[in-house]
This record gives C-alpha cells, structure tokens and sequence, in this order.
C-alpha cells in the first residue's frame, strides 16, 4: 500500500525518546474524533515495506499511546493510519542504536566475577561458622 | 468493556469481598497478639510451612507479576531469566538467616544489626539506603494496584490505588506480622495455583513454537542473545535482587520471627520454588505478539495478554492472583518497614528508654502514617514501575557487601562500611541517569565491593561478637 501524503495531518504522533538504546520506546497522541486502526513503522519515509504494524485497541486508543519493544538498529519512521491504510498523523522519526556489544560483555564479565565472589564468600562464610 | 477484562462493578465486588476476608482475618489473628514481640515479630515462634510461604509470598509481588512480563516484553528472554535470578537472593539469604538468629536472638530490626557491628555514622546512611529502597518498593506496588485494576477493570487509577492500599493498611493494623505470615500463607496457594493455570493455557492455547515464529517476526530483538542492554541487565538484576533481600528488613524481621533452626530451610525452600513465577509470568509476556495484543505502557502487558487468553473468567483470575501477590508484599513491606521507623528511628534516635508497650501503640500509628505517605507519594503517577523499582537498585545493592562482612567477619570496620554504602549508591544512581536502569545495582556492588576490599587491606578493626549479647541486655 503507497503512502499518502498528509497536507494538514488530524493526529499528532510523537515519541517517548529520539533515540532509543534497548530498541523499545513508547509512542502518544492526543485522543481526538479521528480513529486510528493501526500504528506503522518503516525504515523508509514513504512506508513502503512496512517493518510493523501495530493494530490499536481499545485500550492503546483509549490512552492515546503505546509501547513497542524488540527493535533492531536503525533510522525508522512511524505513523497513526486509518483502516485503509490512510495516513492520520505527521510522520514521527527516531532511530535505534543498541549499546556498544564490547561494553555490554565487560559489565556481564564484571557482574559474573562479583557474583562468583560474593556465592563464594557466603557460603565459605556460613559453613566456617556452622 | 474491553474483551478480556471485567466490569468496574465486578471488580469492585472482588476488592470488597477479598479486602473485608483479609481484614477479617488479620482482625481474628491479631486478638492473639499482647506483646511487642507478638505484634512485631509474630511471638518468634513461626514454623516451616508458615515461614516458608511468606518468605515465597512476599517475593512473588505485583512486581513478578507485573514487571517480570514488563521486562521480558523490553529485553526478551534474558529480561525473564534475569528476573528469575532474583530467586537467588533468598538462597543465599537462607545461611545468613542462621547466623543473624544466632546472632541476635532476641533483635527486633536489621537496623539494629548495623548500629551495633558498624556504628551511628553506617547506620544513618544504611537508613537512608532502607528507607529510599522501602518507600520505592511501597509506591510501586502502591502504583501496581492501581495499574491493575485500571487495566483489568476500567477502574481510575486513583480509586484502584487507593482501595488496596486502605486493606493492606487495614490488616496489618489490626493483626502485624501475624496476620501478615497468616495471609501470605492463603495468598501463596492462590498465585501459585493461579499464575501455573495461565501458564499452561497460554502453552495450551498460542503453542510454544506460534510464540517462537511471532516474536521472532515481530520483535526479533527479544530473542537475541547478545542483546546488549539485556546481557548488562542480567547480573544487575541479579544484585538487585540480592541487595533487596539482604539489606531489608521485611527479610531480617522473617529471621528473628521464625523458629530456632527453620529460617535457613525456610528460606531455600522459598528461593528454589520462586525460581519458575517470573519465568511463566514472563513467558506469557512473549506471547503478545502471537495474539496481537501491544500494551499503552510496559507495564500493562502482562494483564492484558493473560486477560486476552483467558477470556472474562481469566481475567476474574488474573485479578485474585495480582491482588494476592499485591496484598502478599505490601502487608509485609508495611509491617517490617514500620518496625524499622518505631524501633530504628524512633525508639533508638528520637526518644529513648520508652516502654515496650509504648513502642508496640506507636507501632500501630507508624503503619497507618506509613500508608498515608505512600498513597501521597503514588498519587502522581511518574514513572513506570520497571523504572521506578530499578532506581532504588541503586540503594540496596551498595549494601550488600558491608552486610555479609559484618555478619561473618569481625575486621571490617563501621567508616569502611558507611563509605561503602554512600559510594555504592551514588555511583549507582550515576550509572541509573547516564547508562540506564539495568546497570544502576551492579555498579553499586561493584563500587561498594571495592570499598570495602581496600577497607579490610587498611583495617585492623577487631569487632566483638558480645556487643550484640550485651544491647540486648542493655
């Protein structure tokens, strides 16, 4: 389904965060008489190979937001669109760039070893006293 | 009404019946009750199977519940094993039971541990670390009812909030930590039975490999291994968990309540059967995808998956089970954290030399005072319950260490121990704002470990064991 254009877009669609680091942030708009059927993201700005849609229900719609996870790295773009794919609301932007993997391991290897101590000083202790 | 869920006045049926039956039994227990001893610590005389199932009840809160999902929805599989870790808190928890009894038998806070092996100075800042942890936790599950009944039962938040924690309030008013033992062990029959019940419809109903091929489609994220926020927050919650267990009273409190010999058993037992709740409240996290169901917040995704599969009767027991879990934590966290403002702050700092039974009376003020501030504090609802409960991860883990060397070894000295812990949590609070979340408790231990590594090299403090033998006298 192409992408329409919006002149003067009904809903305004913004994002928890421009830049998300653990690949899940949460999206808001204000309830108004215009109902989306579904939240879109791409990775292209004219949405044609959608990476998800989200269908809204009642209670997303209700609230006006909801909360996406599980994102990979990338440039990605989103928008409320009716259930004919009509576009409802500007296109909001953000991107997805998950922490250094390097950095991540070292702090895993950090608590790893901390841990290891501490099971070892517990127990050593504990049977010592008993 | 949205499918899944129930009706206002359903659910308002449900709070009213289970809160007036709790009430009612935490009102017939606390008859029983005519010391401080009996009020605070349930007469020191809980046995296994009690003590077992409150150790269990309590640490299955509306946070397993509730943020076990949430984590498993924002960091995948590792986010479900890393909650479960948390089990590992108690475990460990179960040799330091035996020794804090045998310690001091006839103490009353862990409060009074700290004040004793490390002096004033580590103690105000241990209170400062127990008291921003125990009002943290008191707001999240304070904030978890409210979200519960909102997202099950179109209740307002602010009604839902308010009503649990008037029952909570209430019983353990009227019954302490007698009536709070006696409910958990009610409660922990009710999660269980009802937390295996939507695991296995979840398994029964979506299948294990229609998740598998959904998340993977949807939120391939989730089932990375190497997904580097989840891989930091692994150990982190590891030590948070840990930190939770071994610095709070809720579990120090359980230790001086139990029998003679039962706090280590009781605690292992506890810990090992904890180890699957957060992996099937988890699990049913992942199935969103598969069944197209996406949350307004994080924390609502565990609630609405479950009352999505189970139709209007699941979610009548998805409600029981999280007001059960709910109940189970804010009870005991009232109870114990009361205990350390009536016994810590009050009849140590402010006003000394008062009567037993004084304490005991203003005991009772201190837990109606304490629901008040809670409720003030959850009225504006700032954060998500992840968000807020990984904050004070911050706080708890930076006393971990001081408390297992105090315990064990006599050479570390009560300056090593204050600095430990302020160090611990401010650098964990740095790594909260600047890296995140999931990095905030391991840096704690690991900053506080450090502290006290270079403090035990430069000591030669010899702390003796009497001092507790002789407070007690005293």
């Amino acid at each position: 389904m192409p992408a329409l254009a919006t002149a003067s877009p009904v809903l305004q669609l913004s994002t928890s965060t421009s830049t998300s680091s653990e690949g899940f942030l949460s999206f808001s708009w204000q309830p108004v008489d215009a109902t989306p059927a579904a939240l879109e993201l791409a990775l292209d700005s004219g949405f044609a190979r959608p990476v998800r849609t989200v269908p809204l229900n009642s209670q997303i719609l209700e609230k006006g937001q909801v909360h996406i996870s599980g994102l990979r790295d990338g440039d990605y773009v989103a928008r409320l669109v009716s259930e004919s794919y009509e576009p409802l609301s500007n296109v909001a932007r953000f991107e997805v760039r998950h922490r250094n993997l390097k950095i991540a391991l070292l702090i895993f290897a950090v608590g790893a070893v901390l841990f290891a101590v501490l099971l070892a000083m517990v127990f050593r202790f504990s049977k010592q006293e008993s | 009404m949205s499918a899944g869920t129930i009706s206002t006045q359903l659910a308002l049926i449900l709070l009213l019946l289970f809160g007036a039956l709790w009430v009612a039994f935490g009102w017939w227990l606390g008859r029983a009750n005519k010391t401080m001893d009996d009020y605070m610590l349930a007469g020191r005389n809980v046995g296994l199977a009690l003590a077992s199932a409150t150790a269990m009840a309590t640490w299955i809160t509306s946070n397993t519940t509730l943020v076990a999902p949430q984590l498993t929805y924002q960091m995948g599989v590792w986010g479900m094993v890393g909650y479960s870790m948390a089990a590992l808190g108690l475990i460990m928890f179960a040799p330091m039971a035996q020794r804090i009894k045998a310690l001091m038998p006839g103490g009353f806070t862990c409060g009074d541990f700290i004040r004793i092996r490390y002096g004033r100075i580590a103690w105000y800042v241990f209170l400062v670390v127990s008291f921003a942890y125990a009002i943290g936790w008191l707001v999240s599950l304070g904030m978890a009812g409210g979200i519960l009944l909102e997202s099950l039962s179109g209740l307002p938040y602010h009604i839902g909030m308010s009503a649990i924690l008037f029952i909570c309030v209430a019983y353990t008013l009227m019954g302490g930590l007698r009536a709070v033992i006696a409910t958990d062990f009610i409660q922990t029959l009710i999660i269980l039975l009802g937390v295996l019940f939507i695991g296995y419809v979840c398994l029964t109903r979506v299948g294990a490999v229609e998740i598998y091929r959904a998340v993977e489609s949807e939120q391939p994220q989730l089932l990375n291994l190497l997904f580097p926020a989840a891989i930091m927050f692994l150990f982190n919650n590891i030590f948070f968990g840990i930190g939770e267990i071994f610095h709070s009273n809720v579990w120090w409190s359980r230790a001086f309540a139990f029998k003679e010999g039962i706090g280590k058993r009781a605690y292992l037992i506890a810990g090992l059967l904890w180890v699957p709740i957060p992996i099937v409240c988890g699990f049913i996290a992942l199935a969103a995808p598969a069944i197209g169901i996406f949350p307004p917040s994080a924390d609502m995704i565990g609630p609405m998956v479950a009352a999505a599969l189970l139709g209007d009767v699941g979610a009548v027991i998805v409600f029981i089970v999280v007001l059960s879990a709910l109940a189970s934590s804010l009870d005991s966290l009232l109870a114990a954290t009361s205990d350390l403002l009536t016994e810590d702050i009050y009849s140590k700092l402010l006003f000394p030399g008062r009567s037993k039974a004084h304490l005991n009376q203003i005991g009772k003020f201190v837990v109606l005072g304490l629901g008040i501030v809670t409720w003030l504090l959850c009225l504006p609802r700032l954060a998500t319950l992840g968000e807020l409960l990984n904050l004070t991860g911050a706080f708890v883990a930076s006393a971990i260490f001081p408390i297992v060397l105090g315990l064990f070894r006599p050479h570390l000295s009560g300056g090593t121990a204050a600095a430990a812990m302020f160090l611990g949590t401010v650098s964990g609070l740095v790594a909260y704002f600047q890296i995140g979340f999931y990095v905030a408790a391991l840096t704690s231990a690991a900053v506080s470990a450090a502290v006290c590594c270079v403090g035990l090299l430069q000591s030669s403090a010899q702390f003796d064991w009497q001092k507790f033998q002789e407070d007690e006298r005293a």
